[in-house]
């Protein structure tokens, strides 16, 4: 027996093509995804640009254009508008969907949990507890004004959630079934605080704690959106930088040992970052669900598992998704700017079923 | 470089699958069947000599402790096939091949990687899936896969958890040369955890049969596989005959009923 006869023993992927090296054939596969990853970001913009032309005032995309690069030029309304406005609003929304998605990427990867996401670990829950405190207590601390405080306070419940999760975790054994089961635990945990607190609290925190849960935008200045960006942007490197380990992980956990990882102090690091990224993300605009669950999906159908690419995909669905959300929760309801909390599944769940869908014909053909 | 075992304890925490193991010295160049029943300590013993579980002891390849190198030397040293199949995602073969060089191989450029890629998929014969995504291969297709990612890596140790599980007869054949080809050409030794004897019998230069109570034994296959030895270890009445080409098989008969063995 040759080894050359043994192929036929197994199905041909049309795509090898005999007389070329492998390599060369990758390397056109790549470009494909390098491709894909570029139109989302192209995606990221277009969005970004509709959303700031979006709004009661509608202007044209060309004069928003116009507009950024030569602020100058602009009358003083509308630069008041989209200057002070409407470009925080939509520079928000992608900086936030941005941490929200790639926090989901590495969280779906290091649990090997494909219903993973911020929300799973109770990290979201947590910061709606510290936002809640301050809502229904008044609480002012050492002169810090509610509006400083309260996301302030948000981010520190967040990160509490997070480092008791990585304690027990450590001291349990860091397992992926202990973290998700701790995470749940303690979702659960925060929840029927929050209800609590809500029950005793009168009738106006009652309706700003709802109110943040639906998360908002309208709290977005451009002091709060470099503070989310430089959040993202110390975190991205050190994502990207364990790319190929966070691949081996996917492949599985005792070929990634094999391969020298040291897979618990990659989930610890990881939950680390996810904890930071959320925190800082729900801070200032409330909670907002779907976007760290369905962003990764988006980016595992269009880019598949290698994390060089799927990690900045995450990020960007991310951006795109909540970029669409917040343009939908403009023009849903004729002169209402819904909260985009709201919004984020109606927008998302299309879009999601479409990939699937279309991935589903090309699988068929 | 030969491998050596002296005085190894490995298992779960308080609870030691094998205490104090000691083996003769394997030479470099040699198919070793790891053979033995049930919970015997074969996938602890490859996990430990991997480095994926803790050992005491002292484990030496080439003269060199292995728990003196750090986890980059590791593995460049020893290239370990966990028993699970890589997982069915969307991650095409040449890129779950490609990650596992980047990662283990970082010394080797990217010219390197290419052509050791390209070889290893030719040698097992899988080329025609190098572009096909792990989710759309079947079980047997997927532990090609992990076959090749381990190969790739040209270690001077080889640790295959039942390599074959997943595998036809066919595949089994082809999988089995390329080890042996690895140990002929590159003088590698393979440590093959299986629960096929006859496998052990045909392919392998020596046979580590693991049994209850911590017991081990090395030889050459055919000494050590005795029908004493299968019904001490297995419990089991089994003979040793020869086929029409005169290559010894096992014959399992009837399990011993004194014998009584735990899963």
């Amino acid at each position: 027996m040759t080894l050359a006869s043994t192929t036929e023993h197994l199905p041909t992927a049309k795509t090898v093509e005999p007389g070329e090296t492998l390599a060369g054939q990758y390397r056109r596969f790549v470009v494909r995804r390098v491709i894909c990853l570029v139109a989302l970001a192209l995606g990221c913009l277009v969005a970004l640009l509709v959303d700031v032309a979006s709004g009661p005032a509608m202007l044209g995309l060309m004069d928003v254009v116009h507009g950024l690069l030569n602020p100058d030029t602009l009358d003083a309304g509308t630069r008041v508008i989209i200057q002070d406005i409407r470009l925080p609003y939509a520079l928000m929304a992608v900086v936030v969907g941005a941490c929200l998605g790639l926090a989901g990427a590495e969280m779906q990867t290091v649990l090997n949990n494909p219903l993973a996401s911020p929300y799973t670990l109770g990290v979201g829950a947590a910061a709606t507890l510290g936002a809640s405190v301050v809502i229904v207590f008044n609480l002012s601390l050492f002169g810090l004004a509610a509006h400083i405080l309260l996301p302030l306070s948000a981010f520190v419940f967040a990160a509490a959630a997070s480092l008791l999760i990585l304690l027990l975790s450590r001291t349990l054994g860091a397992s992926v079934h202990a973290v998700v089961l701790f995470g749940i635990a303690l979702l659960f945990g925060i929840n029927a605080v929050v209800g609590l607190i809500q029950f005793v609290a009168d009738a106006e925190s009652v309706q700003q704690i709802v109110f943040w849960t639906m998360g908002s935008l309208a709290r977005a200045s451009l002091d709060k959106v470099m503070i989310v960006a430089v959040v993202l942007a110390a975190c991205l490197p050190f994502s990207l930088r364990n790319a190929w380990a966070m691949t081996l992980l996917r492949s599985g956990e005792e070929q990634a040992r094999s391969l020298g990882i040291r897979v618990e102090r990659m989930r610890l690091l990881v939950l680390l970052r996810v904890s930071l990224l959320t925190a800082a993300a729900m801070a200032f605009v409330g909670e907002i669900g779907f976007i760290g669950l369905v962003a990764p999906h988006i980016a595992r159908l269009m880019l598949g598992e290698d994390h060089r690419f799927l990690l900045p995909g995450g990020a960007l669905a991310g951006a795109l998704l909540l970029s669409l959300s917040s343009i939908a929760s403009k023009l849903l309801v004729p002169g209402v700017v819904l909260p985009v909390g709201i919004v984020t599944a109606l927008v998302g769940i299309p879009l999601f079923i479409a990939l699937i869908v279309g991935r589903s014909r090309r699988l068929a053909l | 470089m030969s491998l050596k075992l002296t005085n190894v304890t490995a298992g779960y925490r308080r609870h030691p699958v094998f205490r104090e193991l000691s083996l003769p010295a394997i030479a470099p160049g040699s198919l070793v069947a790891v053979v033995g029943p049930n919970a015997v300590g074969k996938s602890t013993l490859l996990k430990s000599l991997a480095g994926v579980l803790p050992a005491r002891g002292s484990i030496a390849l080439g003269g060199q402790e292995l728990d003196r190198q750090s986890p980059g030397e590791r593995v460049r040293q020893i290239g370990y096939l966990p028993q699970p199949l890589p997982q069915a995602i969307p991650l095409v073969a040449y890129e779950t091949v490609f990650s596992a060089c980047r990662s283990a191989r970082s010394d080797w450029s990217r010219r390197e990687t290419e052509q050791a890629i390209e070889a290893v998929f030719e040698t097992l014969g899988i080329r025609e899936l190098a572009l096909k995504r792990l989710s759309e291969m079947s079980g047997g297709q997927r532990q090609m896969v992990g076959l090749a990612q381990v190969l790739v890596r040209q270690t001077p140790l080889l640790l295959l958890d039942e390599p074959t599980s997943a595998l036809d007869l066919h595949w089994q054949l082809n999988v089995l040369n390329a080890v042996r080809a690895a140990t002929a050409n590159d003088r590698a030794i393979a440590l093959v955890a299986s629960h096929d004897l006859n496998l052990a019998l045909r392919f392998c230069d020596q046979a580590l049969v693991l049994s209850p109570g911590g017991r081990a034994e090395l030889g050459e296959p055919e000494q050590v596989l005795t029908p004493g030895l299968l019904a001490d270890t297995y419990g089991i009445e089994a003979r040793i005959e020869r086929c029409s080409r005169g290559h010894p098989i096992v014959l399992a008969d009837n399990p011993l009923s004194a014998a009584r063995q735990s899963l």
